[in-house]
């Protein structure tokens, strides 16, 4: 269970690299009173400075690449990146198209892949948990590097 | 030892004010259905952006962020040792103001629309709570907020009425959620702030809804102590209700829409209220 202030108010980014929109019905159906995260104090944030933990829907096509980096590269450490749905977790059908670069994990490096086409809410729900997990080990790197 | 209560309740503002918004983030999910966050939710997320180091743009910006948290919580600690309204809320007037010019530091137009709309809205609240300051000196005799009579309710009836919508202003709820307009200008002033920095401007607007609450309960001060708690919890507990309910049944409005209704409703609702008490006082009535 999360016990910390950080792991119990993760504000979350989504940005789109280039997905079906299937992904990201999905990732807004997590605000709708059904799935409700708030509960677990997340909350939607449209500002990479604001955002602890990154969801990525979608192949990163070329044009987004940049644009991803640079929203990663914004965001406070410690972050979590969360590549959601097969798009992103590997580029799924679109790997090898002259206008896409792959996985989300060819451009930044991904905590945590959540399967599915489209990935369902409540695995979702599951990614960004596993991704809290991590928080500590970043943490601590992080207090190692400093 | 009034001193001492005094300044245990100026320490423990940040709690007191975290649930307030945390029992409003609750009310506000029940209302459309969902279930909601912890009450200590706004508490756990002041701690873990005080606790994250964040970017910097520039300094200045981190300077000014830190003068508003210092100006705003001067102004609370005035009220709340039962000094000069008057002085406390101009304070707290320059603190906002910083919030602006650390705004306007940064380069990005985000920020510096944010900033522009912050000023319309202190140009919305500043005359409507100046006036309502003014009548309370007025009508008691004195500035002195421990001074002041009981039950000012009673005699500026409207003075509490024009106030709502200046404290829906302050919360940047609905229709007045201008400055920080999330679906449009994403966070208005707040954008280029991260971390512990936000964190920072996030407790000096704690404080600064401090002051402008603090003067709306003094309409509500009873001479017994027990009794004053009781009455300004209930009353502050149905304005959170209040405002949850307005938040969620209207529509943002234009900041020129929100400038035209503070100035001439609530303004003109003010003044007739000061008229009303001249003229009782002057025994035409
Ligand atoms: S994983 Fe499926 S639903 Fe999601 S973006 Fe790819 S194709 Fe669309």
């Amino acid at each position: 269970m999360a016990t910390r202030n950080d792991e119990l108010s993760p504000w979350i980014l989504h940005f789109d690299t280039g997905s079906c929109n299937g992904c990201d019905i999905e990732i807004w159906s997590l605000l709708t009173p059904r799935y409700d995260i708030e509960r677990f104090g997340m909350i939607n944030k449209g500002n990479p400075k604001h955002a602890d933990i990154l969801l990525v829907t979608g192949p990163v096509t070329k044009k987004c690449a940049t644009r991803l980096k640079t929203l990663y590269d914004m965001m406070p450490d410690p972050k979590l990146v969360v590549a959601c749905g097969d798009c992103a977790s590997t580029g799924a059908p679109f790997v090898g198209c002259y206008n896409v670069c792959g996985g989300v994990d060819s451009v930044i490096p991904v905590d945590v892949y959540v399967p599915g086409c489209a990935c369902r809410p409540e695995v979702l729900i599951d990614g960004v948990v596993m991704a809290l997990q991590k928080w500590n080990e970043k943490r601590t790197m992080e207090e190692v590097k400093a | 030892m009034e001193l001492i209560i005094s300044i245990f309740l100026w320490a423990l503002i940040p709690l007191i004010v975290g649930v307030m918004l945390g029992l409003d983030r609750i009310v506000t999910a029940r209302m459309q259905g969902r279930k909601g966050p912890s009450v200590l939710q706004s508490i756990r997320d002041l701690l873990k952006l005080l606790g994250k180091k964040g970017s910097m743009v520039n300094r200045s910006q981190v300077a000014f962020v830190y003068l508003a948290l210092a100006l705003q919580a001067i102004a609370a600690f005035i009220l709340i040792i039962g000094s000069d309204i008057l002085t406390a809320f101009l304070l707290s007037g320059a603190g906002s103001f910083m919030m602006v010019v650390a705004a306007l530091s940064v380069r990005s137009p985000y920020s510096h629309l944010g900033a522009h709309r912050e000023l319309v809205q202190i140009m919305a609240t500043e005359p409507v709570v100046m006036l309502v300051v003014l009548s309370m000196g007025y009508a008691s005799g004195s500035f002195i907020s421990s001074n002041l009579e009981g039950a000012l309710v009673l005699t500026l009836p409207l003075a509490v009425i024009a106030m709502v919508p200046t404290l829906l202003i302050r919360l940047e709820k609905s229709p007045f959620d201008i400055a920080t307009a999330h679906s449009e200008i994403v966070s208005g002033p707040y954008v280029e702030l991260s971390g512990r920095t936000l964190g920072i401007s996030k407790l000096a607007h704690w404080y600064e809804l401090v002051v402008m609450f603090g003067i709306f309960l003094l309409f509500f001060s009873m001479s017994d102590p027990i009794l004053d708690v009781v009455v300004k919890v209930i009353v502050l507990v149905t304005v959170v209700f209040a405002i949850a309910l307005i938040d969620n049944s209207t529509a943002r409005l234009t900041r020129w829409r929100m400038l035209r209704f503070s100035l001439t409703y609530c303004l003109g609702a003010v003044m007739l209220n000061l008229v009303i008490l001249y003229l009782i006082n002057g025994g035409v009535f």
